[in-house]
């Protein structure tokens, strides 16, 4: 477009008052380079600079297209600013936030091949952290930590899952759950055949007495955590494999140290046996079920965890979420019934190991089953948190989780709860009614509805993203000409 | 004049909060404690209940409702012990553990008795409370 028609466009533009989303091939790059003519300097006198970064077509997030090329904020980017929604602030966070995103571009592909090399046989998906996500979560970090950062870098070690990568689990089979049945010792014996027939039975659904309920359900808990382990085992055993390997790699422990530190004997053998064995450099994990839900990890799994820092002598972290902690250890337990029934279920049921790659990069690898809710499960807790990573189609359901009551609340989170335990069991190979709703709320809260509005957004998603490049946006009525 | 002498005078006493004592104060009477019971029920050659500690936190620095110490035996070695720091998220759902030491009964009361540890610890307990913050 030549000079003369680019001011005659811009000028129709500017008088007709509209706001131009203008697309470019390499937007950032391009409005780095400053505008010259009608089409110029983003932002306003108030806010020299300041613009929107579309970065999926229905997302946006604030920049400073003045200071985007420096390698760190401008200037020292403050909690109480960040809260009270100050233009400048919020544009120099988004610039750190984009450049992150980029870092995390550049690093995915190594990182890809790293995770799936450690992983491989798995069905594994890695992805980067995008823009939006990265400036939301360091916003509400920032202020409510009450935190402010000066650098780049200080961004990046909050961001421990820049990289996130998920290991899809195969559910359990029947063949497993006989297994399963035919060699559990609960109590140090055995189950008797008519104990595996009424397990079986209330696995499948069938009607059963009320004696043989109790004896069934009494069995259940100890069958249902066997059955996790199994279904978890394959990647646990990567997972501790690789984390052994890595502390042998880096010379802190010996295979004497880690037969002294009770690792188990078939572990210690396949180290020394499999040369495919990749290392891992565990940093957290996060092993989270519901009020009654079956972790992925079972509490053996998580003592081999805790046996392989002890063999180490290198600490991190095991965080456990649950509704079933217990107090007593913490002098909790004469709590009263008032204050217990503040504790709010949230159902989140995953396991996620933080790593850190070799070129330093930190990742997050969630450990889930088929279940589809974990897809669209986080719609509840990012529209409470009143977050910028949902679109357009999501702002029904936002606003009807943001209108609930103090009261209606608990009894959705029970809702969503049992939403996870009843999926979480399907994987599990268990039959279990599936939660309704509860009477008196929005039809578009309820599972089958979000899970609506994410196929939704998924199609048009990928229809809009045939088209579309993240870019400025531009505010005619705002533009001034230079 | 009239004696006081063996009389059984019982004043009233106020509880108050006891807001002199600062969270590493009570971290080190609560490590006195772990160590002088570690001194006597920990063995190296038979089982002991597990020895526990904890303190509910009103350190408005540490973002966490409580704050437990353990040590156990290890089951698979009857010789090695672990001595552990949990923490509880405030909505008490959330508990972060992270083990301090796993050693023999002298390993652990030598750590307990060390000056340093005090402040490792406080290390410790910041970190965990940066992570509980995350979550």
């Amino acid at each position: 477009m030549s000079l003369i028609t680019k001011i005659i466009s811009g000028t129709r533009t500017f008088l007709r008052g509209k706001t131009v989303a203008k697309t470019v091939t390499n937007p950032v790059a391009e409005n780095s380079l400053r505008y010259r003519g009608i089409e110029t300097a983003i932002g306003s006198y108030e806010k020299p600079g300041v613009a929107q970064y579309r970065v999926k077509p229905d997302i946006t997030m604030p920049m400073n297209i003045h200071t985007r090329h420096y390698n760190n904020p401008a200037f020292e980017i403050k909690p109480d600013l960040l809260k009270v929604k100050n233009s400048f602030q919020q544009a120099e966070l988004g610039n750190t936030a984009l450049r992150l995103a980029e870092s995390y571009e550049k690093a995915l592909p190594s990182a890809e091949r790293e995770i799936k090399e450690v992983f491989d046989g798995f069905n594994v998906s890695v992805r980067a952290k995008g823009a939006n996500s990265v400036f939301s979560k360091l916003e509400r970090v920032l202020i409510k930590k009450k935190k402010s950062i000066k650098t780049d870098e200080e961004a990046r070690q909050i961001i421990q899952d820049a990289i996130g990568g998920r290991i899809q689990l195969q559910d359990i089979t029947r063949k497993d759950i006989i297994d399963t049945l035919n060699t559990i010792k609960i109590d140090g014996n055995g189950l008797s055949n008519r104990e595996k027939h009424l397990v079986m039975s209330l696995f499948s659904g069938r009607q059963l007495s009320k004696k043989e309920l109790a004896i069934a359900n009494r069995l259940a808990k100890p069958i249902k955590i066997a059955l996790a382990e199994k279904q978890s085992e394959p990647v646990f055993r990567r997972f501790i494999l690789g984390g052994l390997r890595d502390a042998l790699d880096r010379n802190v422990t010996t295979i004497e140290k880690l037969e002294q530190a009770g690792i188990s004997k078939d572990l210690i053998k396949e180290l020394q046996t499999n040369p495919k064995i990749k290392p891992v450099r565990m940093t957290e994990i996060n092993n989270y079920k519901g009020i009654d839900g079956v972790s992925y990890f079972s509490d053996r799994q998580i003592r081999q965890f805790e046996r392989l820092q002890m063999a180490t002598g290198e600490r991190f972290d095991i965080i456990t979420c649950s509704e079933n902690i217990d107090l007593a250890k913490y002098g909790l337990e004469g709590l009263s019934k008032n204050a217990q029934d503040a504790i709010k279920p949230s159902g989140y049921t995953t396991a996620q190991v933080n790593v850190t790659l070799k070129d330093g990069s930190f990742a997050e690898i969630q450990i889930r089953g088929s279940g589809p809710f974990g897809e669209y499960e986080h719609l509840k807790y990012d529209s409470v948190l009143d977050k910028n990573t949902l679109g357009e189609i999501f702002q029904p359901y936002k606003k009807a989780v943001q209108s609930l009551s103090k009261t209606q609340m608990p009894v959705y989170d029970s809702y969503i709860s049992r939403t996870y335990d009843y999926y979480r069991m399907k994987e599990l190979g268990i039959q279990v009614p599936k939660p309704q709703l509860p009477a008196g709320f929005d039809p578009i809260l309820s599972e089958e509805s979000m899970k609506r509005l994410h196929h939704l957004n998924e199609v048009d998603q990928a229809r809009k993203m045939q088209t579309f490049v993240p870019h400025i946006e531009q505010d005619a009525q705002r533009s001034f000409i230079i | 004049m009239i004696k006081l002498n063996n009389l059984n005078f019982k004043s009233a006493k106020v509880k108050g909060k006891d807001l002199s004592m600062t969270t590493e104060k009570k971290l080190a009477q609560i490590l006195k404690e772990i160590y002088n019971r570690a001194e006597c029920e920990v063995k190296d050659s038979t089982y002991y209940r597990p020895i526990n500690e904890h303190l509910v936190n009103k350190d408005k620095q540490l973002y966490c409702r409580a704050i437990a110490f353990n040590i156990s035996k290890d089951a698979e070695n009857k010789a090695k012990h672990t001595f552990e720091i949990l923490m509880l998220h405030p909505t008490m759902q959330i508990e972060v553990k992270r083990p301090i030491i796993y050693g023999s009964k002298d390993d652990i009361l030598k750590f307990l008795k060390d000056n340093n540890s005090l402040k490792q610890i406080m290390d410790d307990l910041t970190q965990m409370s940066e992570k509980l913050l995350n979550k």
